[in-house]
């Protein structure tokens, strides 16, 4: 086989050259040898194309450094979804987020309530009305602010008084308010209170001054896309009660027709009116910010009851661990079940992401290698 | 005539057209290489090309162990190797889809070759391809695949009964072929 392929020694090739002068079988091996490159070479190529040039140096080969399959272009198209919708999702779901120190409330939209003289419920102002044509976006915010206080007072005897003369002071008012006092127990003082939204942080403060503050949490919700809303609709209802009435002033038709459009009337009516209370307490809620106040006695506040019956510890604690597992089971299925499709999607476009860059490398790596 | 060896100690003194005859000797060498084994032959003339930048890349600190045909050869296996590996989800046999070729006497024949190296392993395949069409020599077949000398003639001795074995139904190859 050698001797075919044109290798061996010249010593070598002339003593098989010998031999097969005189061996029929090996003449036979040879030329069976030589017929297969023939036929070997019956597979032609085509000529280097004229674009195959020499190249000047590396960085003169233009090519592109990742040619997409359409796999990685699948998995591209994919991505690009996933990413559209969570970012789609995340719009709608987050929360609006208001930052009540920085927030002032809308005194265009609703004027701070008078309070009674009998301390009765404030009657809120007239809401202006919305500018026909005035969308969301130019609607200023409407904010209901709530806030929890909870206070160890020194002097218990004055605190009551000393809310009464801050809601008084400030336009306020108080939904409720009781005194709880059992033997052997801190007096307690806890309430709702009603206060302007624009006082809240001045009674707040007030508040505060009293004692030692045990709990300070505000909140804030803005309502303003829910006022505009409610506008529109009410808009719209008045104006087909202008229709229907103008309507019955011009009637012609028959009495059915006549009673249908009453019917309507009334039902447009009913609906103005229900708009007008949703809106009359929304308002309210926006003008009136609530607090829920705790105040405590604070010679009661630090008195320790005893330890309980280790029975009571043990049922305690069992009951404890039992709401435990059962918070954590179903926190657990929740987040699952809200997270977990957007993580298996994610995982998938993550997956993708790393297999093109491990191609990539693995591209770079192979022509550093061809480079070596 | 200019030995290989020389052009290539031109072209790592930074002559360009030590270069230019280096490339003009062995474009269609290397085309035909790659030609064989790709299915695609833009992927084929890119591969090519890629060989030739690693040449030129590599001139400095070229070391003259073997051949400059062994190290050429070298240099388009391990590139054909590398972008086997990358493409390798795509998994097709570079010679199943390359068509014959139209302007060679009888197509046929090609195509039965091709179906006969097929039923090949894949290093037998390629070592017999690089001696009957490369046309290297033992010597260089190993220093291309970087193995011993004998391992170069078992493979080619296996390789070539194999094959024949694979070319002797021809007739009904031909008849039936694709």
């Amino acid at each position: 086989m050698e001797y075919v392929d044109g290798e061996g020694t010249p010593a070598a090739r002339a003593g098989i050259e010998a031999h097969l002068a005189a061996c029929p079988t090996c003449q036979a091996v040879a030329a069976g040898q030589r017929t297969l490159s023939r036929d070997l070479a019956g597979w032609r190529i085509t000529p280097a194309p004229g674009s195959l040039k020499a190249p000047n140096t590396a960085a003169a080969v233009v090519r592109p450094w990742w040619r997409p399959t359409p796999y990685v272009m699948a998995g591209l198209s994919v991505a690009a979804v996933i990413l559209i919708i969570a970012s789609y999702q995340a719009r709608r779901t987050t929360p609006r987020s208001v930052n009540a120190a920085s927030r002032t409330m809308n005194e265009s939209i609703v004027q701070p309530a008078k309070v009674t003289a009998n301390g009765g419920l404030p009657v809120v102002e007239q809401v202006a009305p919305v500018p026909e044509g005035q969308n969301k976006a130019s609607h200023g915010p409407a904010v209901i602010r709530t806030a929890t206080l909870q206070i160890i007072a020194k002097d218990f005897s004055q605190v009551r008084s000393a809310v009464e003369l801050i809601l008084d002071s400030t336009g306020g008012f108080a939904d409720q308010l009781g005194l709880s006092a059992d033997p052997g127990s801190a007096r307690v003082l806890r309430g709702t209170l009603r206060v302007p939204g624009t006082r809240l942080t001045d009674v707040l403060a007030r508040l505060r001054a009293l004692g030692q503050v045990a709990q300070d949490q505000q909140n804030a919700q803005d309502v303003a896309d829910q006022l505009v809303d409610l506008d529109a609709r009410l808009r719209n209802a008045r104006a087909t009660e202008q229709r229907l009435t103008d309507l019955l002033k011009n009637r012609t038709g028959k009495l059915t027709d006549v009673l249908e459009v009453e019917q309507e009337l009334t039902r447009v009516r009913l609906d103005i009116e229900r708009l007008d209370a949703e809106k009359t307490n929304m308002n309210r809620r926006v003008a009136y910010a609530t607090i829920d106040l705790t105040i405590s006695e604070e010679r009661k506040a630090g008195l320790d009851p005893g330890p309980l019956p280790l029975l009571t510890q043990l049922r305690i604690a069992a009951a404890d661990g039992l709401q435990t597992v059962v918070d954590t089971t179903v926190g657990i299925a929740l987040f699952t079940l809200r997270a977990g499709p957007s993580l298996l999607l994610w995982a998938m476009a993550g997956v993708t992401i790393w297999t093109i860059y491990k191609r990539v490398n693995r591209g770079r790596a192979a022509r550093s290698t061809a480079s070596e | 005539m200019v030995t290989d060896e020389d052009l290539i100690a031109h072209v790592k003194d930074g002559s360009r057209g030590a270069f230019e005859t280096l490339f003009e000797r062995y474009r269609d060498p290397i085309w035909r290489f790659f030609r064989r084994r790709t299915p695609d032959a833009a992927r084929a003339e890119e591969l090519a090309q890629d060989t030739f930048v690693a040449v030129l890349d590599g001139a400095k600190r070229y070391d003259a162990r073997g051949t400059f045909r062994s190290y050429l050869f070298g240099i388009a296996y391990r590139v054909l190797m590398a972008d086997r590996r990358k493409a390798a989800f795509r998994a097709t046999t570079p010679m199943e889809t390359e068509p014959a070729d139209p302007n060679a006497a009888d197509p046929d024949a090609a195509i039965w070759v091709r179906h006969a190296l097929e039923t090949l392993d894949e290093d037998d395949r390629e070592i017999l391809m690089l001696r009957e069409y490369e046309q290297l020599s033992y010597q260089e077949i190993a220093d291309v695949r970087q193995t011993p000398l004998n391992t170069v003639r078992s493979q080619l001795f296996r390789a070539r009964v194999a094959l024949k074995a694979a070319l002797m139904p021809q007739p009904v190859r031909t008849s039936h072929g694709r």
